[in-house]
């Protein structure tokens, strides 16, 4: 049966080897891995790899990203993440370069992929004393970019690219009852616990669920944390386990939730609602539908307290000892109080 | 909380044996994180959630259970009877497992009162569903304490 250490790193630099050898060449050589704490998910490792290219000899720092199999999220396929990766190269979203990637279990006991390393630092969203993030300059230019990178994406042609194969939902109409079944299907899964609130809830969406003026790629995760930069410049959009095809209104309101500005006044700490809906409407030429913005923003809350299910189930049931999964367990009161205020809102 | 003490228990002292103090470079500082696991394997076994609470807290599950029967002559029955849980003398495991099933049973009034088919004071039942829900989550606030992400993130206190 695979397994998978991940505190075992020389076990996981043999298989990767393996790996590596068959997908890059015979002559790949590669460094020791070194363990990133980011993230709540998926496991990452950065290492330095040598081997020869059709184009000759290259070298390059890269970054191996594992789905432990009682993560979060867990099962997880790295295959969206990759075929997203591949078809948003040289697109105006700055995605670091995919090179490899395996579903199959048996080569490092979980689902991987590995990409280019890009440089760059990533801000969360919490700060100590839940203040801003950042200084007004960095804001408003991290502001623009990012919501560039974004509009870049939902203006993206997938048809006819590897995403095509995305879960979700190619119809206007059924977009958001796709992920209603989704999240309500992992509430049950992860939560033998009926949370009344939270059935209240899924019934006003299902009440209430607005068409999607168009199908794009929805990033799923798409906000302060997930984003690298340096000296004020995105130089890449991360963490895309969570993308599917389905109404791009879904990635604005997961941006507009209070868990991602704490006491700011701006969204992700980066511009205010205002803000967020002309520069949205001026780079796609789309005006943003105001009451779908506010069901989005409260199905987002809705999902952000799903997970906050599956990090209580993957502590408690797969072996998963993470203390930030604990963590968020404490915190499940919060999210009900800001599910109801959210749903109250968009009402 | 959602955890069960038990399993909080286990995760902590795995955590502490795998991921902190191997990479705690000074003796004293590691001796002082094993002493931690030791004094937790030795509260362990005498701790319990409180019942009080859990019992109260089911009591205002019950009463919003018969307040909405009363509104929704038409509501579906319950699938089981409730046990009675005065507190006094059960565990927290027995509390808890009736804490579910009334909230099992308030999740499908929920469905019923928000649902085409609910007859009789529809309003009034939902409000004071909506009541509960809402009273339920603040009365747990006062226990929730604000996370501690941003030092968790950052790896310092």
């Amino acid at each position: 049966m695979p397994s998978f250490d991940p505190y075992d790193g020389e076990e996981i630099r043999r298989r990767l080897l393996d790996f590596l050898r068959t997908a890059a060449g015979p002559d790949v050589e590669i460094g020791p891995l070194r363990r990133y704490t980011v993230g709540f998910s998926w496991i990452t490792f950065g290492f330095s790899a040598r081997w020869t290219a059709e184009e000759g000899p290259v070298a390059r720092d890269l970054i191996l990203r594992v789905g432990p199999p009682n993560g979060i999220f867990g099962p997880y396929k790295a295959s969206p993440e990759f075929l997203t990766l591949k078809s948003l190269a040289g697109s105006g979203v700055p995605v670091p370069s995919a090179h490899w990637y395996s579903d199959d279990d048996a080569i490092l006991g979980a689902p991987f992929f590995v990409c280019d390393l890009v440089p760059g630092d990533a801000p969360v969203p919490w700060t100590r004393d839940g203040g801003p993030a950042f200084g007004e300059e960095d804001r408003r230019r991290l502001g623009g970019q990012f919501l560039g990178a974004l509009a870049a994406l939902h203006d993206f042609e997938w048809r006819g690219t590897p995403a095509a194969a995305l879960d979700g939902a190619t119809d206007v109409a059924a977009a958001a009852f796709v992920q209603i079944d989704e999240w309500e299907r992992r509430m049950h899964a992860w939560s033998p616990r009926r949370f009344p609130m939270l059935e209240w809830a899924v019934m006003w969406f299902r009440q209430n669920a607005p068409r999607a003026e168009r199908i794009g790629i929805v990033h799923g995760d798409f906000r302060i944390g997930n984003f690298l930069a340096v000296d004020g410049s995105i130089t890449a959009i991360l963490d895309w386990e969570l993308v599917h095809l389905g109404d791009p209104l879904e990635d604005l309101g997961w941006i507009c939730l209070q868990a991602w500005r704490g006491r700011s006044p701006y969204m992700c700490h980066l511009f205010t609602r205002e803000e967020l809906h002309e520069r949205y409407a001026a780079l796609t030429g789309r005006p943003i539908d105001l009451a779908a913005l506010r069901y989005w923003e409260a199905f987002g809350t809705f999902r952000l307290a799903v997970m906050h299910l599956g990090a209580t189930h993957c502590y408690e049931a797969r072996g998963f000892n993470d203390l930030r999964m604990a963590g968020m367990g404490a915190q499940i009161p919060r999210m009900l109080l800001q599910v109801e205020t959210a749903v109250e809102r968009a009402a | 909380m959602n955890n069960s003490l038990a399993r909080l228990m286990e995760g902590i002292v795995a955590t502490l044996r795998a991921d902190v103090i191997p990479h705690v470079g000074d003796a004293y500082a590691r001796g002082q994180a094993i002493g931690v696991i030791d004094v937790l394997n030795n509260i362990a076994p005498r701790l319990d959630w409180a019942c009080g609470p859990i019992a109260e807290a089911n009591a205002a599950r019950r009463a919003t259970i018969a307040e909405v029967r009363t509104l929704l002559p038409t509501a579906p029955e319950a699938l089981s009877t409730a046990a009675a849980d005065r507190g006094d003398g059960l565990s927290s495991d027995v509390l808890l497992a009736e804490r579910d099933r009334l909230d099992a049973e308030i999740a499908a009034l929920v469905h019923h009162a928000f649902g085409p088919a609910a007859r009789g004071e529809v309003e009034a039942a939902r409000a004071r569903l909506r009541r509960h829900m809402h009273d339920e989550a603040a009365l747990e606030m006062t226990l929730t304490r604000k996370p501690l992400f941003a030092e968790i993130t950052k790896g310092s206190g």
